[in-house]
């Protein structure tokens, strides 16, 4: 919560400071890929920083919205944004298509990516082998298509996935995305990586209510069945036709002396009334943790990716959301450009 | 696979740095490679003659199962005044096993403990099976299994409902709940390793498999914020449960009227029998298999001397409680409950008696001295020998205190059958056959969980350097100034 309020303040200055040298970054990059038609393309794009400024001035305003974190995990993906977008691409929806380069082109920068690496072997190892695994992994998310609803064009960006090596570089990767307003995006660490929180305004989770109250009922029903099926017995019973009809449903108690002691007995109820208010918590607190991280999905955008299957390995992601309200593919590939990752890869729908 | 040639000491004492909780170079590529390894490479030989003999000993206990629900529990060695005979001297022994899964996924992490995690995974995965083991016992005791549905509250055209204010039906929810909890909190945890498996896959049978219970799971921070929350209030929950199950389960006996059985000691010396022979199994299980699958990075002789001071401590608290029985069997001046203990110690069944004591109080004693404890050899025989003193306690506790109760003339010596004994022995088949599937196709080590240890002690470390480097820095310049 307190992220929020600092955010407007500290948007400023982390993007003050992030700005220089990334757009450094972005530009030695270019300047380094080697592929000659691209450069016009490429500046197209860098020469947007001034654009990307505007971005981030509009942004601003709307960096008090970064709220909209938890609550958009509750809603649906606000589907408005998603119907102006393609209205909004429209006219340059034929662009990319023409300009594929263009969209390759944060690809382009994979030499680049792979310099550094060439440093150490080992990393690259598990590279060299992902091509293999490469129809698996599409195949495994081709029937995403009717995930998202609006049957998509087999190019149609979904988003952008941006590499980091470090959690350093991630950390302060998330705080720009965070910062820059947009709430449909997320890290992707192989293990939690603590202190992200605050650099993503990540809001305290909801899930101790739920456990309390899964634990609440477990407590209520281990005493509410002792009591019926042992405490008391049904002061009537019901007859005839309806009797048969309703005595399957209702079955009475049973009152049954022990030696003398008495039918109803909190202590002798405490054990079972204990473990039913373990197990519901229990119950709670999985499955509670589950609804709300809205898992199962076999099906998300950050799965086309082939490299994001180091993800859950040695690598960290952060992955920004076509369905975002703000996401603009020029202004976003500007923005991820900046982030200071070590790739930058455009997710599309699997062709095929 | 790969395997440093001799165990590196890890098991120093020095409070000026830490030790590592993983041996050898390692980054978080090789974490992955060498823990997924295991899964995706070629079993070794010795896991195919393991499992071989494991499933035909488990054969043996379908057979001795099939013979018993034909014939029923007079195949057993039951009598008149021992009408609980092996069966529940099993369940309780199997059941404290169990703890020790609990213990190292649940109290330890609660305590920041955090060599667990190199060991978390397998001592919960042996606590499932364990519970299984456990669980089979009681199901098949009651003689007409297919009534078996009669310990739950089910309702019935006869309003006939169980006795709720009987242990065994205490013991019947503790069971099961324990089973339940301690399945969700594996599962919960093996749930980011099964997505990097799915990740790393390179058949399609292994991608849909593993991606189908990794459940989509795509590392997403906002999913560990709420995951880390869970898995807290998860360990927070266990922790409780694993101290009550065994005290309901002593409750079986603490709450009768049996001289011998019938002491308010019973729940916290019976915990503490769990833990302690829980522990020696997941000695006696990890001791080889991180041999066999080179896991010795993770599982470390640290860890292994950790739990030998556990069994060190939980053994001599149960030598402390097989003392206080004797005491206040004298103290209480009750002559039934003397007779029941100076029956244990010298009557027909002292030479279990004996083996109970030597076992279980004397063996653990060789944990005082650091070389015993660090070595693998003496810990993998003293941990089978815990084992075999612990299954001895329950007899002891069981069988001695029924033989001999209150009228001598219904006192009966109790001998076990050829189907009791392959029964027991045929449970242990079910428990290996498990484990070492589990050994094969899953992430034996928890993989985000070691990772993240291992971040935070880079981090420390890293802070320590520069903190050093400061303090160097500060001295220097003192020294110029004066």
């Amino acid at each position: 919560m307190t992220d929020e309020s600092k955010t407007p303040e500290e948007a400023k200055d982390d993007v003050v400071k992030d700005e220089e040298p990334k757009a450094d970054d972005a530009k030695s990059g270019d300047t380094k890929s080697d592929a000659p038609e691209e450069p016009s393309a490429a500046e197209k794009v860098l020469a947007e920083p001034s654009a990307a400024e505007k971005v981030l001035a509009e942004a601003e305003p709307k960096a008090e919205e970064p709220k909209a974190e938890e609550p958009k995990a509750e809603e649906p993906k606000a589907e408005e944004p998603k119907a102006e977008e393609p209205k909004a691409e429209e006219p340059k929806a034929e662009e990319p298509k023409a300009e594929e380069p263009k969209a390759e082109e944060p690809k382009a920068e994979e030499p680049k990516a792979e310099e550094p690496k060439a440093e150490e072997p080992k990393a690259e190892e598990p590279k060299a082998e992902e091509p293999k695994d490469d129809d698996g992994g599409d195949g495994d998310d081709g029937d995403g298509d009717d995930d998202d609803g609006a049957p998509s064009e087999p190019n149609e960006t979904l988003g952008f996935l941006i590499e980091f090596e470090t959690e350093e570089g991630l950390k302060s990767g998330c705080a720009s995305v965070r910062d820059a307003g947009y709430s449909n995006w997320d890290a992707h660490t192989p293990y939690p990586v603590h202190g992200l929180d605050e650099a993503m305004g990540v809001r305290p989770t909801i899930l101790p209510w739920i456990v309390f109250f899964g634990g609440l009922t477990g407590c209520l029903a281990g005493l509410g069945l002792q009591l019926y099926t042992n405490g008391i017995e049904l002061p009537f019973s019901v007859t005839g036709v309806l009797g048969a009809l309703v005595d399957p449903f209702l079955p009475s108690g049973y009152g049954f002396v022990v030696s003398g002691k008495p039918v109803f007995s909190v202590q002798a109820n405490i054990p079972v009334v204990f473990e039913l208010t373990i197990l519901l918590s229990a119950f709670g607190s999985f499955f509670g943790m589950w609804g709300l991280n809205r898992l199962p999905q076999f099906h998300h955008p950050v799965f086309h990716s082939e490299r994001f299957r180091r993800a859950s390995q040695d690598r960290y992601f952060i992955s920004i959301e076509a369905t975002d309200p703000l996401f603009d593919r020029d202004r976003t590939l500007a923005l991820a450009q900046r982030l200071g990752g070590t790739h930058l890869e455009e997710l599309v729908e699997a062709e095929e | 696979v790969s395997e440093t040639a001799a165990d590196f000491n890890n098991t120093f004492d020095d409070p000026t740095r830490r030790s590592p909780l993983i041996t050898g170079e390692h980054d978080l590529t090789t974490i992955t490679d060498r823990i997924c390894g295991v899964v995706e490479g070629k079993p070794p030989t010795i896991w195919w003659i393991a499992l071989a003999i494991s499933a035909s000993v488990m054969s043996l206990l379908g057979l001795c199962l099939a013979y018993l629900f034909i014939c029923g529990t007079g195949t057993w060695g039951l009598n008149n005044p021992v009408t609980w005979g092996w069966a529940i001297v099993n369940f309780v022994f199997w059941v404290g096993i169990g703890h020790a899964g609990t213990l190292i996924s649940a109290i330890l992490f609660l305590f920041r403990q955090k060599w667990r995690t190199g060991i978390n995974r397998s001592a919960e995965a042996m606590t499932i099976f364990a519970v299984i083991c456990a669980g089979l016992f009681p199901g098949v005791h009651i003689g007409r299994v297919w009534y078996a549905y009669y310990l739950a509250p089910m309702p019935n055209q006869m309003d006939m409902w169980p006795q709720f204010r009987s242990p065994l039906l205490w013991d019947v929810f503790a069971v099961n709940t324990y089973f339940t909890v301690s399945l969700l909190f594996w599962y919960m945890g093996l749930v980011p390793d099964l997505a990097t498996l799915r990740d790393r896959a390179t058949s399609r049978v292994r991608q849909m498999a593993y991606g189908f219970f990794a459940l989509g799971w795509r590392g997403s921070h906002r999913h560990w914020h709420r995951y880390e929350r869970a898995y807290l209030i998860l360990a927070a929950l266990a922790t409780p449960l694993v101290l009550s199950v065994h005290s309901v389960v002593s409750f079986d006996f603490a709450v009768s009227q049996v001289p011998g059985w019938h002491t308010t000691i019973f729940p916290p010396y019976f915990v503490a029998g769990a833990i302690f022979s829980g522990f020696a199994m997941v000695l006696t299980l990890l001791i080889p298999a991180r041999e066999i699958f080179g896991l010795k990075d993770f599982i470390t002789l640290r860890h292994i001397e950790n739990m030998n001071k556990v069994i060190l401590a939980t053994g001599s608290i149960v030598g402390l409680a097989y003392g206080t029985e004797f005491f206040i069997a004298w103290y209480s001046d009750n002559p039934l409950e003397q007779f029941a203990f100076r029956n244990r110690m010298f009557g027909h069944y002292w030479w279990a008696y004996l083996i109970m004591v030597s076992c279980n109080v004397i063996t653990p004693q060789i944990f005082w001295i650091k070389k015993f404890r660090t070595n693998i050899y003496i810990t993998f025989v003293a941990s089978i020998i815990v084992n075999i003193g612990m299954w001895f306690e329950r007899f002891v506790i069981i069988i001695s205190s029924l033989s001999a109760d209150f009228i001598p003339a219904a006192w009966d010596y109790y001998h076990p059958t050829w189907v009791d004994v392959l029964t027991f022995v045929g449970s242990f088949g079910l428990f290996m056959t498990l484990f070492l599937l589990f050994c094969r196709f899953l992430p034996m080590v928890a993989m985000a969980e070691v990772k993240l240890t291992y971040m935070e002690l880079k981090h420390m470390e890293h802070n320590r350097h520069e903190a050093e480097a400061l303090l160097a820095e500060a001295a220097q310049g003192k020294e110029a100034t004066s």
